[in-house]
C-alpha cells in the first residue's frame, strides 16, 4: 500500500487487491488516516476504529487491480475524527465508508 | 449444529486464504450462528510488523473482526437457503469497536439473521472474548448475491 498525504485533512491510499476481503476500503481508510497521523504527530501514535457508521460496498474490486481510496478527515476532538472515505478501482465507484477513528498514543 | 473446518472450508469456497473462522458451536439455520476465531501472534497482519513494534501495534485490526463477523454470517446464510452461489458484503450500519484484541484472545462471535428476501439478507450481531467482555457489536450487515455479471467480472 502507498499512501500520499494531500494536506492536513486529505490522504489518499493505493492498495493492490489480494484476496476477497469485503472489509478492504476499510482496511485502506485505517492506514490512511495512520499515515496521516504519523506525519502530523510524528511516531509513537497508532489509530483505532471507534465507529464504522456506514460502509457501503458497490462493487468488489477486482483481484490485482488498485483500489484508489480518497479520505477526508474531520476532527471531532483533539484525539477522534471522522473520517469519509470513496474508493474507486478502475474508474469505477467500489465503496464509501464513514468512520470514526480514535488517534492514541502508544504505551 | 456444529461444523468443524472441513465443513467451513466447504461452505467459505473461495476465501479459503482468508479464512476467519475457526469453528462453529452452533447453528440454527434461519436464526443465529455462534462461532469461535482464536487470535494468534502468527496471524499474518502481525507478522508484517517490524520487530520494534509498541504494544499497541500487536491490537488485531477492526476491519478483520468484521471480517470475521462478514464470514460468521456467510455460514449461517449458508446453512439456512439452498443457493449455491456464496453472497457478498453490500453493507454494514453501526459497527461500534469496545476494546482491542489482543494475541492469545479466543473470540466468540453470535450473528443473528433478519430475514429479507432470496437475494438480500441482514444480520445483527456482537463479537466478545469468550470469557465474557464484549469487543465489537454490529447494527446491520446486509449479505447479497450481485447478478451474473458482477460476480464474473470480479472473479476474472
Amino acid at each position: 500500500m502507498v499512501v500520499r498525504v494531500r494536506s492536513a485533512t486529505e490522504v489518499v491510499a493505493y492498495t493492490e487487491v489480494r484476496g476477497c476481503s469485503a472489509m478492504l476500503p476499510l482496511a485502506a481508510v485505517r492506514s490512511a488516516v495512520a499515515e496521516l497521523l504519523r506525519r502530523q504527530r510524528g511516531p509513537g501514535w497508532s489509530v483505532a476504529v471507534r465507529t464504522v457508521s456506514v460502509l457501503r460496498l458497490f462493487r468488489e474490486p477486482d483481484p490485482g487491480a488498485v483500489l484508489t481510496t480518497d479520505v477526508t478527515c474531520e476532527a471531532v476532538t483533539g484525539d477522534e475524527m471522522v473520517a469519509s472515505a470513496r474508493c474507486v478501482c478502475h474508474d469505477e465507484l467500489v465503496a464509501t465508508v464513514t468512520a470514526r477513528i480514535a488517534c492514541q498514543r502508544d504505551e | 449444529m456444529e461444523l468443524g473446518l472441513p465443513d467451513i472450508i466447504a461452505l467459505l469456497a473461495g476465501r479459503r486464504a482468508d479464512l476467519l473462522v475457526d469453528g462453529v458451536v452452533r447453528c440454527e439455520p434461519g436464526v443465529v450462528i455462534e462461532t469461535r476465531k482464536a487470535v494468534s501472534g502468527q496471524e499474518p497482519c502481525f507478522l508484517r510488523l517490524p520487530l520494534d513494534s509498541p504494544a499497541a501495534a500487536y491490537a488485531y485490526p477492526e476491519p478483520l473482526l468484521l471480517e470475521s463477523f462478514a464470514q460468521s454470517a456467510c455460514l449461517l446464510w449458508a446453512c439456512t437457503t439452498d443457493r449455491a452461489d456464496l453472497p457478498q458484503v453490500a453493507g454494514v450500519r453501526g459497527a461500534t469497536f469496545h476494546r482491542p484484541v489482543r494475541p492469545g484472545c479466543v473470540l466468540r462471535t453470535v450473528a443473528k439473521l433478519v430475514p429479507g428476501t432470496a437475494a438480500t439478507m441482514f444480520f445483527c450481531g456482537r463479537t466478545s472474548l469468550v470469557d465474557g467482555p464484549l469487543v465489537m457489536t454490529v447494527d446491520n450487515l446486509v449479505l447479497t448475491v450481485r447478478p451474473p455479471g458482477a460476480v464474473l467480472r470480479a472473479h476474472e
